[in-house]
């Protein structure tokens, strides 16, 4: 009996539908880490599934109380209509208009606070943010870490001389100055760790260039 | 573990930043409110800014030199 539910189909649809968003999302920031891929879409299945049943728990409703209607259009005009519209509910937003009561009238802040449905994906999205740039802070670390003891042999004077060439042609001097300055002062204070002053570096110009550096700084030594 | 950017590199990058949106001067307390620090920190960078001429500080008003825009490595 199950099997000649019209809705079925689109129960399926739902389910799948988030975990393939998922996995594009996924794929687009953050290539390769499948480990990640696989932990963010938890929320996704569970959101896909909740939508699911939602869908199907209203087509439900309809049929007991027979509001569905009849012949042979219905069966593909009402899952349509159904799913759009809870389509329709699920991405509304609606807002909130605070008005904080500051003290001067001139600095009158509306905060508008987006409360509905659509918070759920938000949160979602969200959590998926921090899952990868945790991710991705791990794995600078361990580069870092790793590139770091190739550099123990070179002499911190000759790395800080030879990270400038590497900086962005670009850079104002007030920038490149500043930034020299406090990787020199983080070898110093640090006692000739570099790690502080190489994570500012992949910080701040990307582990490219900090990769880039790093060859180089390498190679010229051998 | 995540790496606070410091202080001193994120005044230089605004500063950097603000001369590109044409503007040709700010006033410390401005500086020191966009970046939600204290204006004894923002003041002490500034004036170590200042010393190498990189920028001019007049009655509290923020003015990069030419020295500090320029873009020669």
């Amino acid at each position: 009996m199950i099997f000649e539910n019209p809705y079925l189909p689109y129960l399926f649809t739902f389910i799948a539908a988030y975990p393939i968003s998922m996995l594009e999302y996924g794929h687009r920031k953050f290539r390769k880490n499948y480990l990640l891929l696989f932990k963010i879409s938890f929320p996704f299945h569970l959101y896909g599934i909740a939508h699911g049943l939602l869908a199907t728990f209203i087509y439900w409703v309809l049929f007991k109380k027979n509001l569905l209607p009849g012949g042979e259009v219905a069966a593909i005009l009402n899952p349509l209509t159904i799913g759009l519209g809870i389509k329709g509910i699920t991405n509304l937003n609606f807002y909130n208009i605070v008005s904080s009561k500051g003290k001067e009238p001139s600095d009158d802040k509306v905060q508008i606070i987006p409360v509905g449905p659509k918070l759920v994906m938000d949160s979602i999205e969200k959590y998926c943010e921090t899952l990868i740039e945790d991710n991705h802070d791990h794995y600078l670390d361990a580069y870092i870490h790793k590139s770091i003891e190739a550099l123990r042999q070179i002499p911190p004077a000759t790395i800080s001389q030879e990270i400038q060439k590497y900086l962005p042609h670009s850079l104002p001097k007030i920038v490149r100055e500043t930034f020299m300055e406090e990787v020199k002062q983080n070898i110093g204070d640090n006692n000739g760790d570099l790690y502080f002053a190489m994570r500012l570096f992949a910080n701040q110009y990307g582990l490219n260039r900090y990769k880039k550096f790093v060859t180089h700084i390498t190679r010229k030594r051998q | 573990m995540k790496i606070v950017e410091p202080l001193s590199l994120t005044i230089a990058k605004t500063l950097a930043d603000l001369l590109e949106d044409s503007i040709s001067s700010i006033s410390l307390d401005v500086l020191a409110y966009k970046l939600n620090a204290t204006s004894g920190d923002v003041r002490k960078v500034i004036e170590s800014f200042s010393q190498k001429g990189l920028v001019r500080l007049v009655d509290n008003q923020i003015y990069l030199t030419e020295e500090g825009q320029s873009k020669v490595a």
